[in-house]
Formats: structure tokens, C-alpha cells, sequence
């Protein structure tokens, strides 16, 4: 039996969707390097690019602009030391989630697989509210919260990967696994919260999402696992769709099923731990954008998971640059706007065709 | 040829442990080398200060530009002779009035301050706001978040003095950095530390003399705020327990398990402390919806069984770790001893 590969329609969206994705993925870099509470003329943060990818000395960012050049070294600063970070962090971390969201998925052939419902994004949120709520190493905070917060995501993933591992767990089980997980950390965090209402704020802002304080640190290391763990993710399109055709099907092909189920939900579960870490919980990425991709391609996973990476990639990008000018010059908390964005648009979707898969 | 694929080997899920593993070596590398570098001596000519969480700080001396994002500290900067150098105050936004909410008006008043002054720093501070102003030096608070603060040093290489005392010695204590900070301001800085210093002496000296002698200890609840159900206090380790303490008082929220949080009125009642010393305000627009005499009487759950003696005090006075609270003291050791301790002259600073 072939694994589903979507109608021939599909099929041939999959080259264009990808190559305009990519596009606006890169044109939404450069154009959200000019969102931030400081105004900074268009022309000089396009100038401020250029000349700091390398594309020459000649680029002059404040030429012909009444600005002392000072100024011009504070805007420098702000386009690509704190808001380029912040931007390569949306983009990786989206289609991190993206990635880990299609993949859930896949292996637990159930549309609602993500990893805020397998606990992955609730148990990072018990590990930052252990840090905030009882104020542990308060002058290493903000060094210590990524840290704390990727052990807690690790603990639900990790618990999954062992109960993978029983050829007797189907699906359904490691997915109430999840669910379980999932119930248990946020009663643990309501638990923290109760105990200390003071550290709410902090938390609840965290809980939402924020890419306010990114790092080139944080976006090397962000980068640096996606890249790396989503490729791995990515290449597992074909055992994915087999996968899909039930464990039985998938082993008399070749594919053993425990095996790559288990790798899939480790690689889940760190790119989605080492994205989580740095941005806070964000939800609805994971759920939505393997979904999105899925009506449009169709739901051949060898397409699915990259054009899901780049779609995750700019949708959190998008969300970001509305979370920095609904309220400005508040930042709000970006997974604000990825709800009020995403619902409708994927209700939209959902219900003007019939959906595919997975 | 086979339909059927070539089995995966045997060794594909420890190759992807293996892989994992890399990774997150390398993240721990990548933040490690980045943490190292950040720990690298600085310019020399500059003078180093050990701020309140006990982060070494290199700041430039007699910076020109400063940013203050606390009304408490703005005290300091204020009775220091500092203010002109001030470019940037914080303020909370998303409320109409951004700068009073955090500034009482007789503050923005003594202080000179104006909303053009305001950065939102409430409840996130604008980064890109501050790095514009281009301060030399940036006084905070520990409301700033530990990753705002990362960000202020790490992208815009700005000094960041953490000044959040939790005892009122530890105010006296913050007066030293900032005049370590600012030499030009050296003598006044002495002067204030004398008349800090003396207030905590002569504090301490009547506590003596109470637990010396036949005197009983009031029995003392600090409250500035309620809130669904609950009385919000300072706890143990905090500048609200040290001003019980100094004013000679027995602090029920001494043995509750967190610095700052709510207490069910319940247990309040329960308690029935022998002084109630509860924040007020005539002037902030939002205290005086929240926190007046008569608020707190008519909205505070079982205010009107609570027993004790209820003492109003200018909200801005109870809940800010400034000098103004040192120097208030003994219109505090007055309130709670006022057949003991002299009524002191004139208004509380």
C-alpha cells in the first residue's frame, strides 16, 4: 500500500508554497528589523543590515540624516543587537515548533498533537516558575531561567520517549501520557502561583511568550538545535508517512515503528525544550501551522514538516511584529497575538475545504 | 531490486542520543563561552561597585547621563544633589497619568520630574527607550526583570546598579554605592549616611531600652493594599520587616514563608494585632481609589473587628526603601510607643 501522498494538485502547490514562504520569511526579516518602540528611519535600518552582513563599508546608515553619530551607534545597537536576536529567535523558535508540532502529529496520528498538549511546553513552565516563584539565584536569573525552564520540558518528553519504548503503547496511550503530564504540571503551576501571587507577573509574561530580551547567545543557540535537530526531523518525512499506515504496515516495510517513534518524540522534544527555553511557552504554532500546510500540500510529511518549518518560522515572526505595535511601546506577551491571529485564520481554513490527514 | 527498504540499523537511536547529546553540549559551550566573556575585565578608570544582588558593576565615575527607574532611588539621586544628570525616570504605561502611578505629586514636584522624562518600565521596561537616552549609568530595582537587566549590559553595554536594600541599614548601604558611583556628590553623601545612621542608632537604642525594661511589644501588622480577600505585607527578609523591627514592634508577618504576599483577613483577625500601620494616599490617582482612610474602612474585609489602633501612613513612606523612610523613623517609634517615644517635630520628611 503507498503512503498517502495528497492529490496530484497538492503535489504540485508544495514547490511554490515553499519558495514564497522562504521569500516572505526573508523580506519579513528585514522588514521587522524596523518594528520596535524607537522609531528608526526605514532606510537607515536597510543600511545598518547590509552593512552588518558583510555586504560592504559603503553603506552609511545615518548619511543625510540630521543625527549625531552617537545616535547612529545607539540605533546600530538596537537593530542588530537586540532586535535581529529577537528576530532570528521568533523564526527558529517557530519553526521549532512547527516542526515538533507535525511531528507529534504524525507519530501519534492525532490531529490534535502538539506540544503543549504532551506537557513538553507546560513542564518548561513548571522548571521557569520553580526559578521565579521561589526566587532562586535571583542575580543569575536571567541566565538560569532557560536552563531551568529546558529541564522542565525535558521531563514530559523524556517520560514519553520511555514510554514509548513498550511495543504495547499505542498512540493513544502516549498521548494521554501527555495529556496527564500536561494536567499535572499546570497544577503544579497554579500550585507556585498561589503560593507566590508576587511572582505572577513575571511568570504570566513569560507564560505568553516573550522575545523581548533575546541574545545573539540565545539566537546561536536556538539556531544552532533547530538547524541541526529539525534537519533530522525533516529527513523522516518517508518513515513518517508509513508510519501513518499503522505499526503493523510500517514494520513489514522496513520501518521499524518503536524505534523511529522514539527518535522522532527525542528530537521533539529537545528542539522544542531548547525553543521553549528561550521564548516562554507559545502556543498554537505547533497545533496550527502542520495544519495549515497540510490543507495547502496536502499530507505527504516529506513536504509537510519543512514547508510547516518555514510557514511556524514566519507566522511567529508576523505574530512578534504584532505583539511590538498593538500596544506601543508595550511588547505584548507574543502568544497574544499567534491566538488571535491563528484561530480565526485556521478556522478559516478549516472550513472553506474539506481536511487532509494527517 | 527489493520494494522494501533496507532495515534501519541497530544503531540509529543511540546515533540520534549521540547527536542530541552534541547539541546540547554545544548550547552549553556556546553560553558558557559567552558567559566567560562577559566576566572579562573591563576599561580601566572605572570604578567597580558591588550592587544589592552582589553583581560586581563597572560604571564610568561621576556618570553625566543617568537613568533612575524607582521612585526610591530617585530619593537618593534627588538628596544627593544628582538630579540634573537624570535623563530618564520610569513610568507605567497602559493606565492614564503613567508617571503618577509611580510618583506621588509631591515627588514629581520636589523632584522636578515631567513626562518627558518617562520610560515605560511597567510591566516591561522599554530597552530600546533607555539605550536612545544614552545614559552613562542605570539605577534600578529589582522590579526590572533579570533579562531586561542582562539585555541593558549585554546589547547596549550599559552599566546596571541593582539597588534593592532589604533592611534599612541596606539603604544606608545604597547611599555608599551611589556615592562610590558619583565622588562629586562625596560630601553630601557623608552627611546623609551621618543623619541615616544616627536615625538607625537612636531606633536602635529605644529598642534596647524596650527589651531592657517591663515594656510590652506591640504586636504589628504592615499592610499597604488588599486584594481579594487578602492584606498584602512585606515578610521576613524585607525592608518592611527591618522598619517594624527598628520602630520597635513584633511583626506578624515575620514568620510568614515569602518576602512579599497576601495574608487571608481571616488570620488577620485572628491575630488581632495591637497596631494596624496601613498605606494611604490622598494623591495618586489609583491609591485613591484603592487606599484612603475611608476605603480601607469601608472596603478592607473585617477592618471594622480589627482592634488595634489603625495607623495611616503616606503610602509612598511605607512602601519605598528610600532615606525619606529612615528619616521617618521616629515618627514610626511615636506611633507605636506614643506614651513612651516624644512626639517628634514638625511633618514626617
Amino acid at each position: 500500500m503507498p503512503p498517502p501522498t495528497g492529490p496530484a494538485g497538492s503535489r504540485r502547490r508544495a514547490g511554490p508554497v515553499a519558495a514564497l514562504l522562504a521569500v516572505g520569511l526573508v523580506a519579513g526579516i528585514f522588514l521587522s528589523a524596523t518594528v520596535g518602540s524607537e522609531w528608526i528611519p526605514f532606510a537607515a535600518v536597510l543600511a545598518i543590515l547590509a552593512r552588518e552582513v558583510g555586504l560592504g563599508g559603503g553603506f552609511a546608515p545615518c548619511a543625510g540624516l540630521a543625527v549625531a553619530p552617537s545616535q547612529c551607534t545607539v540605533w546600530t545597537e538596537i537593530v542588530w543587537d537586540a532586535r535581529m536576536p529577537s528576530i532570528l529567535v521568533a523564526v527558529f523558535a517557530g519553526a521549532a515548533l512547527a516542526l515538533s508540532g507535525g511531528t507529534l502529529q504524525g507519530v501519534f496520528r492525532n490531529p490534535l498533537a502538539d506540544p503543549y498538549l504532551l506537557g513538553i511546553s507546560s513542564g518548561a513552565a513548571v522548571g521557569a516558575a520553580i526559578l521565579l516563584t521561589f526566587q532562586l539565584a535571583v542575580a543569575d536569573q536571567a541566565t538560569l531561567l532557560p536552563v531551568f525552564a529546558f529541564g522542565g520540558a525535558l521531563v514530559p518528553g523524556l517520560v514519553i520517549y520511555a514510554a514509548a519504548s513498550g511495543r504495547r503503547r499505542g498512540p493513544e496511550s502516549l498521548v494521554l501520557t501527555g495529556v496527564a503530564l500536561s494536567a499535572l504540571f499546570s497544577a503544579v503551576l497554579a500550585t507556585f502561583l498561589f503560593y507566590n501571587p508576587a511572582a505572577g507577573l513575571q511568570l504570566s509574561f513569560w507564560l505568553l511568550g516573550n522575545l523581548q530580551a533575546e541574545t545573539w547567545t540565545d539566537a546561536a543557540i536556538v539556531a544552532g538545535v533547530v538547524v541541526a535537530g529539525g534537519t533530522l526531523i525533516a529527513l523522516s518525512g518517508r518513515e513518517l508517512n508509513v508510519l501513518q499506515l499503522g505499526p503493523a504496515i510500517a514494520e513489514s516495510v522496513g520501518v521499524e515503528a518503536t524505534r523511529h517513534t522514539r527518535r522522532l518524540i527525542l528530537l521533539s522534544t529537545v528542539v522544542t525544550a531548547t525553543s521553549v527555553a528561550f521564548t516562554g511557552v507559545i502556543g498554537f504554532v505547533g497545533l496550527v501551522s502542520p495544519h495549515v500546510v497540510r490543507l495547502i500540500v496536502g499530507p505527504d510529511y516529506r513536504k509537510v514538516l519543512p514547508i510547516s518549518a518555514l510557514f511556524g518560522g514566519v507566522f511567529l515572526l508576523v505574530a512578534w511584529d504584532l505583539a511590538l505595535r498593538i500596544l506601543p511601546p508595550l511588547a505584548l506577551p507574543v502568544g497574544i497575538p499567534t491566538s488571535f491571529v491563528g484561530v480565526p485564520f485556521f478556522l478559516y481554513l478549516l472550513y472553506r475545504r474539506r481536511p487532509v490527514g494527517p | 531490486m527489493s520494494l522494501n527498504p533496507a532495515p534501519p540499523s541497530a544503531g540509529t537511536v543511540s546515533r540520534t542520543v549521540l547527536v542530541v547529546a552534541i547539541l546540547v553540549t554545544a548550547g552549553v559551550a556556546v553560553a558558557g563561552t559567552a558567559i566567560a566573556y562577559d566576566l572579562l575585565p573591563r576599561h580601566a578608570g572605572e570604578v567597580t561597585v558591588v550592587d544589592d544582588l552582589g553583581r560586581p558593576v563597572d560604571a564610568p565615575l561621576n556618570a553625566s547621563r543617568i537613568v533612575v527607574l524607582a521612585p526610591s532611588i530617585m530619593d537618593i539621586v534627588y538628596r544627593l544633589g544628582l538630579r540634573d544628570r537624570v535623563v530618564g525616570i520610569g513610568c507605567t504605561v497602559g493606565e492614564a497619568g503613567g508617571m503618577e502611578n509611580e510618583y506621588a505629586p509631591n515627588q514629581t514636584s520636589l523632584w522636578g520630574l515631567n513626562d518627558s522624562l518617562c520610560i515605560t518600565d511597567f510591566p516591561t521596561l522599554d530597552t530600546e527607550r533607555v539605550a536612545t537616552l544614552q545614559p552613562q549609568l542605570v539605577l534600578a530595582s529589582t522590579i526590572t526583570s533579570a533579562q531586561q537587566v542582562q539585555q541593558l549590559t549585554d546589547t547596549y553595554g550599559l552599566p546596571v546598579v541593582i539597588l534593592a536594600p532589604s533592611t534599612l541599614s541596606g539603604i544606608v548601604d545604597d547611599v555608599a554605592i551611589v556615592a562610590q558611583l558619583f565622588p562629586v556628590a562625596a560630601a553630601t553623601a557623608t552627611a546623609l549616611e551621618e543623619s541615616l545612621d544616627a536615625a538607625i542608632v537612636n531606633a536602635t537604642n529605644f529598642d534596647t531600652y524596650l527589651s531592657n525594661g517591663s515594656v510590652a511589644i506591640p504586636t504589628v501588622f504592615l499592610t499597604y493594599g488588599f486584594y481579594a480577600g487578602e492584606y498584602y505585607t512585606f515578610g521576613p527578609g524585607t525592608f518592611g520587616q527591618s522598619l517594624v523591627d527598628l520602630a520597635g514592634g513584633d511583626s506578624l508577618s515575620a514568620g510568614l514563608p515569602l518576602a512579599y504576599e497576601g495574608v487571608n483577613a481571616t488570620a488577620i483577625l485572628a491575630d488581632q494585632p495591637q497596631v494596624i500601620l496601613f498605606g494611604t494616599s490622598w494623591n495618586d490617582p489609583y491609591l485613591v481609589a484603592n487606599q484612603t482612610p475611608s476605603v480601607w474602612a469601608s472596603s478592607a474585609p473585617y477592618w471594622s473587628q480589627l482592634n488595634g489602633s489603625k495607623i495611616a501612613v503616606d503610602v509612598t513612606i511605607l512602601t519605598e526603601p528610600d532615606p525619606t523612610m529612615v528619616l521617618a523613623l521616629p515618627w514610626y517609634l511615636y506611633d507605636l510607643h506614643p506614651t513612651l517615644y516624644p512626639k517628634p517635630s514638625g511633618s514626617p520628611p
